[in-house]
């Protein structure tokens, strides 16, 4: 089964590892990736924790669809935390043959806590792990270290992610890389994994994974393979421009948790039914019967939340990370208009706070306080 | 006329979802260790090169398999072994010069790219159009335009 992959809880203070299976119920409703991560997040860590504490985690989460016949292999890795620079929910999608390698090793989410005292590294292979003395790594840069690593473990094919401190101050800002070009990033979730004297991560797997229906997967992805891109995206007015900057948002959400990664004009093009063929090919793989609607539902379910996350956090009168950025810094929206920002919440099913409302929650299956999916 | 499976290296990603692909369509299980092709990565440089059988007229894997496993098919004209025969010695792995031989070391047998039967599941699926499946001098003459372009035209 693509699901029998389990996840990881690794204490880098202690040195403890525990494996635990991932419940079908969470599969379900956040399907993987972003999603679980996000999950994840909100019900392992306690509400207004030092991010600079050994307390935070960083969670490596694969997509629903890692590894398995789907666009790009969904090689891609989510990376989930708290960020220690603004405290709020972080995460960032690194492109590359990670998340499809890890599943491969057996795991679909490694959960990092702790602080350790050396400067360590992780090895990943077939459904082991081992915490490794990263001595060697210290002085290398990233692409270094993944060539060391390599050389260390004698596997051309292991596959890295690395972190480092940019600039003299420790605090300011990192990066986190793949192997992949289009896998370098500057995240403060870098700085999470440096502080956590994490200097890599490495992953090999071999185990194979199993197909519910290989032939339809086969059929699906031909499907998705030969729907082009739009040829160009019609210019949104006012109105427009917000419902397509809330549709995406949820969109982004989905295809990070699913660990494809295609652009939301593309997926939601009229043309061609790309998000229907998502939904057959989600249940060929995996045999999660899980409609399109249900899937936006679940790229909803996931913003909120992420949302709702930050309002415990004690931020109020925020919107997603992808609204802060990419809306209120286009020139016509800035500076953000009253009216604006209340279309923006209606369309989210929020009241003026930034607070999902209650027929929200229910709607998206959030209402009941979340039980905690693996108790400690 | 004969088609053969044609790789454009230079459009090719290094995704490995050919290896996926192969795997499943074979094996029916995702399993990048049993796919017929395969994707040689370098990381560092940006470069990832597919490899598969090119089954070649003079077959150097038939010529060291030490039981005779190796034979060309009369009706496609592939290269392939007899999975019954094959002892798995490896033989034909180390002496292919394209890298196209395969190994399932789960059974330990010899694997070869069949090209589907005539409908290679890796073309389908390739996001850049990098794998192909062409006429064979249809190929030639692709290839000869591209060095051509390389070598006179700027």
């Amino acid at each position: 089964m693509a699901l029998g992959r389990k996840a990881v809880f690794v204490d880098l203070g202690s040195g403890s590892i525990q494996v635990k299976e991932i419940p079908r119920p969470l599969r379900e409703t956040f399907l993987g990736g972003r999603g679980i991560g996000m999950r994840l997040l909100y019900s392992l860590l306690e509400p207004r924790l030092d991010p600079d504490g050994p307390g935070d985690r960083l969670i490596f989460s694969a997509g629903l669809l890692a590894g398995t016949p789907a666009p790009l292999a969904a090689g891609a890795i989510d990376v989930g935390g708290k960020s220690p620079v603004t405290g709020l929910a972080d995460n960032l999608l690194l492109g590359g043959f990670f998340g499809a390698e890890l599943r491969f090793a057996g795991f679909d989410l490694l959960v990092l806590s702790g602080k350790s005292e050396e400067p360590v590294y992780l090895r990943v292979y077939n459904g082991n792990i081992e915490i490794l003395d990263a001595a060697p790594l210290v002085q290398a840069d990233p692409l270094e270290t993944h060539a060391i690593i390599r050389e260390i473990l004698g596997e051309e094919n292991v596959q890295v992610i690395s972190a480092r401190v940019l600039g003299r101050d420790a605090s300011l800002r990192a990066e986190m890389r793949t192997d992949a070009g289009n896998g370098l990033k500057i995240s403060d979730l870098g700085l999470l994994m440096t502080s956590k004297n994490l200097k890599a991560v490495a992953v090999r797997g071999t185990l194979p994974i199993e197909i519910e229906d290989p032939e339809g997967a086969l059929r699906h992805l031909g499907a998705l393979t030969l729907l082009s891109p739009s040829e160009q995206e019609v210019v949104p007015s006012k109105r427009d421009l917000l419902q397509a900057v809330y549709e995406d948002e949820c969109l982004q959400a989905l295809t990070d948790s699913l660990g494809i990664a295609t652009s939301s004009a593309e997926f939601l093009s009229p043309r061609v039914p790309y998000w229907k063929v998502c939904s057959l090919l989600v249940e060929a793989v995996t045999g999660l019967r899980i409609s399109s609607s249900e899937l936006m539902r679940a790229g909803r379910r996931i913003v909120n939340l992420e949302q709702l996350f930050n309002i415990r956090e004690g931020f109020t009168g925020i919107g997603t990370r992808r609204f802060m950025k990419g809306f209120l810094e286009t020139p016509e929206s800035t500076p953000l208009k009253e009216s604006e920002w209340e279309l923006y919440c209606e369309l989210h099913g929020w009241d003026r706070q930034g607070k999902p409302t209650s027929e929200t929650l229910i709607g998206l299956g959030l209402d009941e306080q979340p039980d905690r999916f693996f108790p400690e | 006329m004969a088609k053969v499976l044609v790789l454009d290296s230079e459009r090719c990603l290094g995704c490995k979802l050919c290896e996926i692909v192969c795997s499943v369509k074979k094996e029916r299980v995702s399993d990048p260790s049993r796919s017929r092709i395969r994707v040689l990565r370098w990381e560092r440089g940006q470069e990832a090169l597919p490899v598969f059988c090119q089954h070649c007229e003079e077959p150097l894997c038939a010529l060291v398999c030490p039981v005779d496993a190796i034979k060309r098919e009369e009706s496609t004209g592939l290269v392939v072994p007899d999975r019954e025969i094959c002892v798995g010695c490896g033989g034909c792995v180390s002496i292919c010069p394209m890298l196209g031989a395969g190994f399932d070391n789960r059974e330990h047998k010899a694997l070869r790219c069949d090209l589907c039967q005539g409908d290679p599941a890796c073309v389908k699926c390739c996001p850049t159009g990098a794998l192909r499946y062409v006429d064979s001098d249809q190929s030639q003459i692709d290839r000869k335009r591209a060095a051509a372009r390389k070598l006179y035209l700027r």
